[in-house]
């Protein structure tokens, strides 16, 4: 009986993920990362409203790895930094903290 | 849910205490599975090396199968932002070596460590002599790290970064990693099935 | 297999896969268990000696902040807590050195022992074990966590047959 049930709840699993693979394309992951780009724009904007430059700049990095070229970004960066701290001609990263990593694994 | 990026920590959706405060959840849930799968027993562990007990490689399959499949779902459909998912970078040599060692240590010990720390919460003593060879095992890890160049250098050498299986294809799609996933997860437990036929068709087991 | 009721394996696994992701989600990383004992070795070592700080290895632990802001570390209490539970319910807390009938427990504790250690310097060279390694890696997607798993499978089947004594008939 738990072999059915284990063949069969894998099987959904598995049969979920190849759905998805084979139903999307590259574009549906560009499309994806520019909506979570979208989504921490609007949280440094939240952030800069509550007066965290910090935790804005943290989300604007975030949204720089997913959307290079997405232009609110710049804006924002601006609107937190000032003019000179962002320089969307050359894509220049807004300025964020340096963290120390450690790549200790787990 | 619709301002949110996921992973929470990672992404900034939460703070430092409040993801420590949930570590010993997510360890509880850890331990729990582990022990009523059967993985607080050496006994359990040792033959999958003998391909006596297929346990250890159903359960790793299916429990990697099934996180892959959530996780690649909430990066394609934009709830998951992949950036934020931890994976150590990946050393060539250091990981190689380190499997090599490690894997004589566990058919040895009949142990790894999570699985061992439930073994001790149970009260196997070859558990608790297991986990004081870890602690002396660390202790000359870090002397030989401190002592001598080459081990830093077999260490950290041939840092290939966060290397995701697309990277290995030269893609940067996601779809790529998954579907090597699935095929090399059940590829291995194909493999182990297909030896453990043989073998007990020889009568050896 | 069969006293007890064990879930079935590839149920367990599901399972299990299922908590994988939760701690990716909420953490952004898995769950591991390797990287506890060697902070805590560093915590112990330095308590001893402060002078271990200086420990290029060790430094990177103690220059974290302290152990208990370690996730890794505080997961593992929760192992432990999570496993003793789950035998106190199922009645399976039972002091006992697993090993085939009639072979050496001075043996066995020994292998366990030196077991140990090879485990642990091999984790350190892998940046985690077959939970943090192994499982958290492959279900990320990474392609080094293979190489990894492969090599540890591998070698440890490749050795097995020295260690066969100790295992035989085992439950």
């Amino acid at each position: 009986m738990s072999k059915i049930v284990s063949a069969v709840g894998l099987g959904l699993i598995v049969a979920a993920g190849a759905l998805a693979a084979i139903s999307t394309n590259y574009e549906t992951q560009v499309e994806a990362n520019k909506k979570l780009c979208a989504t921490y724009i609007t949280n440094a904007k939240d952030a800069l409203k509550s007066g965290d430059k910090d935790k804005a700049n943290s989300f604007l990095d975030k949204a720089f790895k997913l959307d290079p070229k997405n232009k609110t970004l710049f804006e924002v960066a601006k609107e937190i930094n000032g003019a000179t701290a962002a320089q969307p001609a050359t894509g220049e990263k807004p300025k964020a903290k340096k963290k120390i990593s450690i790549d200790l694994g787990c | 849910m619709d301002n949110i990026v996921l992973p929470l920590f990672t992404s900034g959706f939460m703070d430092n205490h409040m993801n420590l405060l949930l570590a010993i959840a997510i360890g509880i849930m850890f331990g729990f599975i582990l022990e009523r799968a059967g993985f607080a027993t050496a006994g359990h562990i040792a033959p999958i090396f003998y391909f006596k007990n297929l346990m250890v490689a159903k359960v790793m399959v299916s429990a990697i199968v099934t996180a892959a499949t959530l996780i690649f779902l909430g990066v394609i459909f934009g709830y998951i932002d992949y950036n934020n998912i931890f994976i150590p970078s990946t050393y060539i040599y250091a990981y190689l070596v380190g499997g090599l060692i490690f894997g004589v240590g566990m058919v040895m010990s009949g142990w790894c460590p999570g699985t061992a720390v439930t073994g001790i919460a149970t009260l196997k003593i070859d558990a608790i002599v297991f986990a004081l060879g870890l602690f002396v095992g660390m202790y000359f890890y870090f002397e030989i790290y401190d002592g001598y160049e080459a081990v830093r250098e077999l260490a950290n050498s041939h840092n290939l970064g966060r290397f995701t299986i697309n990277k290995l294809f030269g893609s940067d799609d996601i779809r790529v990693s998954y579907i090597v996933t699935l095929i090399a997860s059940f590829g291995l437990l194909a493999f182990v099935t297909i030896i453990k036929k043989i073998i007990d068709s020889k009568g050896e087991n | 297999m069969k006293q007890n009721n064990y879930w079935s394996p590839v149920i367990a696994g599901i399972i299990l896969g299922i908590a994988l992701f939760i701690s990716f989600i909420v953490a952004g990383q898995g769950m591991g268990a390797s990287g506890a004992f060697a902070r805590a070795t560093a915590q112990i070592a330095y308590t001893i000696d402060p002078d271990f700080a200086k420990n290029a290895y060790a430094a990177k632990y103690l220059h974290s902040g302290d152990a208990l802001t370690n996730w890794t570390a505080i997961e593992v209490v929760g192992i432990f807590i999570g496993g003793f539970i789950s035998a106190l319910l199922a009645k399976r807390i039972k002091p006992e050195i697993t090993r085939a009938k009639g072979y050496s427990s001075f043996k066995r504790l020994f292998f366990a022992f030196f077991g140990g250690i090879l485990v642990a310097v091999g984790t350190r060279f892998a940046r985690g074990c077959t939970s943090g390694q192994a499982l958290d890696g492959a279900a990320a997607m990474s392609a080094g966590s293979w190489i990894f798993m492969l090599a540890a499978f591998g070698a440890g089947f490749l050795v097995s047959f020295l260690f066969k004594k100790q295992w035989k008939g085992v439950e």
